[in-house]
């Protein structure tokens, strides 16, 4: 059995500006991942996160190694493979509605299917009162949960998400994330989900994959078994959070990537 | 204040205050008029003491009477229309050839290799240059004057329209090649909406400079214009006309870049400004 994503021997580097040595972001990355399984992934800062995450979305391309979704190699972004942005990427001259039908105009959907789709996603957010909104009218949060609808209603088969909540308040991240789960367990999908906080990983995910300084490496690959709604003061979800803690740790004290051996 | 001042007694507003706050003059269309009326009470003052040669600065009531005059002659829309048709023709072929050529250079290696040195060689020369050349070429005809105009605001939304592609947020790109747009699909949702804004700018730039180089062209080569109408007015040594056409020019200009303004403020009301 194939996996969903398959990422072999993947290694990226970042020419050099004006002939300076390359930079290798990632070396040696390999990583399977199951259909419908929710991972997030941990790491230091600039440990190569979006890095990965952008060449599964095929917005770069690997240096060597391949990356194969569904059991095609992935050479340049696809519908399938939707993305929400840590930088919410919402198109500033449409309305909240209009960015999220334009997602379902391009798939071909018929008129009324894009607005009956594009209104149950915005109700399930909870932005259908605000669907006539532009992006610069929104908080925060608000755009978040815009950016997210527009991707899932296009019902990608993978959602790859670079820390979505990274810039709300505590309870709007708790919110979203129980609107999030809540979204993914009536329809099922994989999602690869970047962040940087612990709680966020444990309360989220199947499986956490902690990567290190070192080019990526993973230092740590981790399975959640806990039953959904977790409670996020229980001794076993602080236990699993102990855990995760203890790998980052490790994840931090490992070698610096890039031209350091 | 005036808002809350009530008939006593009764709490209803005063309407004729109310109305007359209505009735407020724009405080930018105010500085226009208190120059103008400057200008005419200096004019009247020097019909007593005879401080400069009327002849030479005329009053703004004379050159309106000489507008009038024009427009009893009926020459007054030939020269009108002649120029306006002229920039907007020059204008109509400017607009979509730069944004074109524009997009061609930011998209197509090939493209940039090809057309941007030529570009860039040809856009430091003023037009107002060239147009002896382009008379010895297309003749004194309207082709002539409408390819004028047309180099003269080609280079100016060229530029803005290609610093502004290569501006686009590649976040926008990315996001919207992951929701399975083609390029064609970008080049319309990302590309075009996001500088829109600046093409409307450069546009509005583009006609400032259009007016400005008209009147240059319709001195060398026109039976009328604007510009024609202020070199043969200064051959009969009248020069409340001159002004008048002058005038003319500017409230064109001023019209053009309002009219222009309030468009971008209809249409992009999606910006936060
Ligand atoms: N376009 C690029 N050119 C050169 N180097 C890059 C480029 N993009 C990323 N890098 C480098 O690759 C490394 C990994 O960056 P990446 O953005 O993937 O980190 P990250 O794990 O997402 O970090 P964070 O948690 O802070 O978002 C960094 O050292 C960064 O400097
Ligand atoms: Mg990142």
């Amino acid at each position: 059995m194939t996996a969903q994503i398959c990422i072999e021997d993947v290694t990226k580097a970042f020419p050099g500006r004006n002939g300076s040595a390359a930079f290798t972001a990632l070396s040696g990355i390999s990583l399977d991942i199951p259909a419908n399984e929710f991972v997030c992934l941990l790491g230091p800062s600039g440990c190569g996160k979006s890095t990965l995450l952008g060449l599964v979305a095929g917005h770069e391309k690997a240096t060597s190694g391949g990356i194969a979704v569904g059991g095609r190699p992935v050479n340049g972004p696809a519908a399938e493979r939707g993305m929400v942005f840590q930088q919410y990427a919402l198109f500033p001259w449409y309305t909240v509605e209009q960015n999220v039908r334009l997602g379902l105009k391009v798939k071909g959907l018929s008129r009324a299917e894009q607005a009956g789709q594009a209104e149950r996603m915005l109700r399930a957010v909870n932005l259908w009162e605000h669907r006539g909104k532009f992006p610069r009218e929104l908080s925060g949060g608000m755009k978040q949960r815009a950016a997210i609808a527009r991707t899932l209603a296009i019902d990608p088969d993978v959602l790859l998400m670079d820390e979505p909540f990274g810039a709300l308040d505590e309870q709007t991240r708790n919110r979203l994330q129980d609107e999030l789960l809540s979204i993914w367990q009536r329809s099922r999908r994989t999602v690869v989900f970047v962040t940087h906080s612990v709680q966020e990983a444990v309360t989220l995910a199947d499986r956490v994959v902690v990567m290190g300084r070192d080019k990526g490496r993973i230092v740590a690959d981790l399975r959640i078994a806990l039953d959904r709604p977790r409670d996020r003061m229980g001794a076993e979800f602080v236990e699993a959070e102990r855990e995760v803690s203890a790998a980052l740790e490790r994840a931090e004290a490992s070698v610096p990537a890039g031209r350091a051996a | 204040m005036a808002s809350h001042t009530d008939i006593p007694g009764t709490g209803r507003p005063l309407v004729p205050l109310a109305r007359l706050r209505g009735l407020r003059i724009p405080p930018k269309a105010a500085t226009l008029i208190a120059v103008i009326a400057a200008w005419q009470a200096l004019a009247i003052l020097n019909g007593h003491w005879q401080f400069y040669n009327a002849t030479l600065v005329p009053s703004p009531g004379g050159i309106v009477a000489a507008t009038i005059e024009l427009w009893r002659e009926g020459t007054l829309w030939t020269h009108l229309s002649a120029s306006c048709l002229r920039v907007l023709r020059g204008m109509a072929l400017a607009v979509p050839m730069a944004v074109i050529m524009a997009y061609l250079v930011a998209t197509l290696k090939w493209a940039e290799i090809v057309f941007d040195p030529i570009i860039e060689f040809i856009r430091p020369v003023p037009s107002l240059a060239l147009l002896p050349i382009f008379i010895v070429w297309f003749g004194i005809g309207e082709l002539t004057k409408t390819i004028f105009i047309t180099y003269s605001a080609f280079f100016i939304i060229f530029v803005a329209t290609l610093e502004a592609i290569r501006d686009v947020d590649p976040v926008l790109r990315r996001a919207a090649g992951s929701m399975g747009m083609s390029s064609r699909q970008m080049a319309y949702h990302v590309t075009f909406k996001s500088v829109l804004p600046q093409i409307m700018v450069s546009i509005r730039l583009a006609l400032a400079t259009s007016w400005f180089v008209i009147v240059g062209a319709e001195f060398l080569a026109a039976n009328e214009g604007l510009g024609y109408l202020i070199n043969f007015s200064r051959v009969w040594f009248k020069i409340d006309t001159m002004m008048a056409a002058a005038a003319m020019i500017g409230l064109l200009g001023l019209a053009s870049n309002y009219l222009l303004l309030a468009l971008e403020r209809r249409l992009f009301a999606w910006r936060e400004r």
